[in-house]
C-alpha cells in the first residue's frame, strides 16, 4: 500500500491528498479504492461501518449519505499483495490499475480505471484462488463490453491491460 | 490538528468562514464561503493573481503554492482547510525588488515561453531544492511530473533548476 501511495499523482498532490478524500470522491481511476476492495476494508464513518464491497456504488458515487464523514479505514492484512498500474503518460492516473491480494482462503483482484467504478474481478479471483500463479490467468479473455473507451485506451486495450497488470501483480507478490 | 478556531457566519444563506492566513509574511483575514478553493481565495479574495489556474483538477500544476513549507496544488485545498497556515505564493519570492535565484535561473536559461505554467514550476522547483539540495536530472523531472508545460519541452526548465541549485 505504501508503494501505491507513492505512485499517486505527483509530489504536490501527495503533499495534500488524503485516503479518505480519495475514496469519498471515488474517481473511476483513483488508486486507493482498489486497495479498499483488495484488502476487504471497512470504512468507519461518523454514523456506521461500511464494507468496501458495499461502499463504491458507481462513477463518483459512494454509499455515503449527506453529512456522513469518513473517520477511519480498517484493512485486512493479506498474506501477500501487490498493486500494479499502467499510468497515463501525461498525468499519471491509472489507465488501468490492479491490486491483487492473497488472503487465507481466497484472492481478491481489485481493478481500477477499467470500468466506471472499481470492482473485484471474480473470474481472475477464482482462477488465482485455485492456483496463485500468473500462468493461471495468462491470456484470459475478459469481457470488455462494460469497459471505458477513450482517446487514451480502447475498451479492448483496457481488458488486455487488466490481465497484464494482474499478472505483474501476482509475479511481484 | 485544529490550528485555530473557525468562525461560522451565515450570509445570504451561504455558510461563510473567517479565514486567517499568513500570506507572503503578511497576516490576512477574510470571510469566504466554505467551498472556496485556496486557489480562488488567493486570486479573487486577495488579488494575488500570480497563482494561475490551468485545469482546476490538480493535473497541470500552475496553481502550486507553499503551505507551511510544502508545495501543493492550491486547487486541491479548501481555503478553510488551511486556516491558520503560512502560505507563500510566487509574489512572495522577491526580496527588495530582487528576484529569487530560481526566478533568475528561469529567466537566464529561458525556462519559460508563454509563462503560464511558470509560477507553479518555480514554486515546485523551490520545494524540491528545500528537500534535495543537489537533485539529478531524473530527480528534477520526477519531482516536476505534476507541472505541465506546453511550450518549452522541459529541457530549459531542468537546466534552470540545476543552475538555481548552485545559487541557493
Amino acid at each position: 500500500m505504501s508503494s501505491l501511495a507513492e505512485g499517486i499523482g505527483d509530489p504536490q498532490v501527495r503533499n495534500r491528498g488524503t485516503i479518505g478524500g480519495s475514496i469519498a470522491n471515488n474517481d473511476p481511476s483513483a488508486d486507493y479504492p482498489s486497495a479498499c476492495i483488495a484488502l476487504n476494508a471497512t470504512i468507519h464513518t461518523n454514523e456506521r461501518k461500511i464494507e468496501a464491497a458495499k461502499f463504491f456504488k458507481g462513477m463518483f458515487e459512494t454509499a455515503l449519505k449527506k453529512g456522513e464523514l469518513i473517520e477511519a479505514i480498517e484493512f485486512q492484512i493479506p498474506e501477500k499483495s501487490s498493486y500494479q498500474k499502467h499510468p497515463n503518460p501525461a498525468s499519471r492516473y491509472a489507465i488501468v490499475g490492479v491490486y491483487v491480494a492473497k488472503h487465507k482462503g481466497d484472492v481478491n483482484v481489485a481493478v481500477t480505471g477499467a470500468k466506471s467504478c472499481v470492482y473485484n474481478d471474480k473470474e481472475m479471483s477464482k482462477a488465482l484462488s485455485g492456483n496463485f500463479s500468473s500462468s493461471s490467468i495468462d491470456g484470459m479473455d475478459l469481457d470488455s463490453s462494460e469497459m471505458n473507451s477513450d482517446m487514451h485506451a480502447s475498451a479492448d486495450f483496457r481488458a488486455s491491460l487488466v490481465v497484464t497488470q494482474a499478472k505483474k501483480a501476482v509475479d511481484a507478490c | 490538528m485544529i490550528k485555530s478556531l473557525r468562525v461560522k457566519i451565515l450570509i445570504n444563506g451561504e455558510i461563510m468562514s473567517k479565514i486567517s492566513l499568513e500570506v507572503n509574511g503578511r497576516k490576512v483575514e477574510k470571510e469566504a464561503p466554505d467551498n472556496t478553493l485556496l486557489s480562488t481565495f488567493l486570486r479573487e479574495h486577495l488579488q494575488l493573481t500570480g497563482t494561475h489556474i490551468g485545469c482546476d483538477t490538480s493535473q497541470c500544476g500552475a496553481c502550486v503554492v507553499h503551505v507551511d513549507g510544502n508545495s501543493l496544488k492550491s486547487c486541491t485545498a479548501l481555503a478553510a482547510d488551511v486556516n491558520g497556515s503560512k502560505v507563500t505564493t510566487i509574489e512572495g519570492l522577491e526580496t527588495n525588488g530582487k528576484m529569487h535565484p530560481m526566478q533568475e535561473a528561469f529567466k537566464k536559461l529561458h525556462g519559460l515561453q508563454c509563462g503560464f505554467c511558470t509560477p507553479g514550476m518555480v514554486m515546485s522547483a523551490i520545494d524540491l531544492l528545500q528537500k534535495n539540495k543537489k537533485p539529478s536530472d531524473t530527480e528534477i523531472r520526477d519531482w516536476l511530473e505534476g507541472n505541465i508545460c506546453r511550450c518549452t519541452g522541459y529541457q530549459n526548465i531542468v537546466a534552470a533548476v540545476k543552475e538555481a541549485a548552485t545559487k541557493m
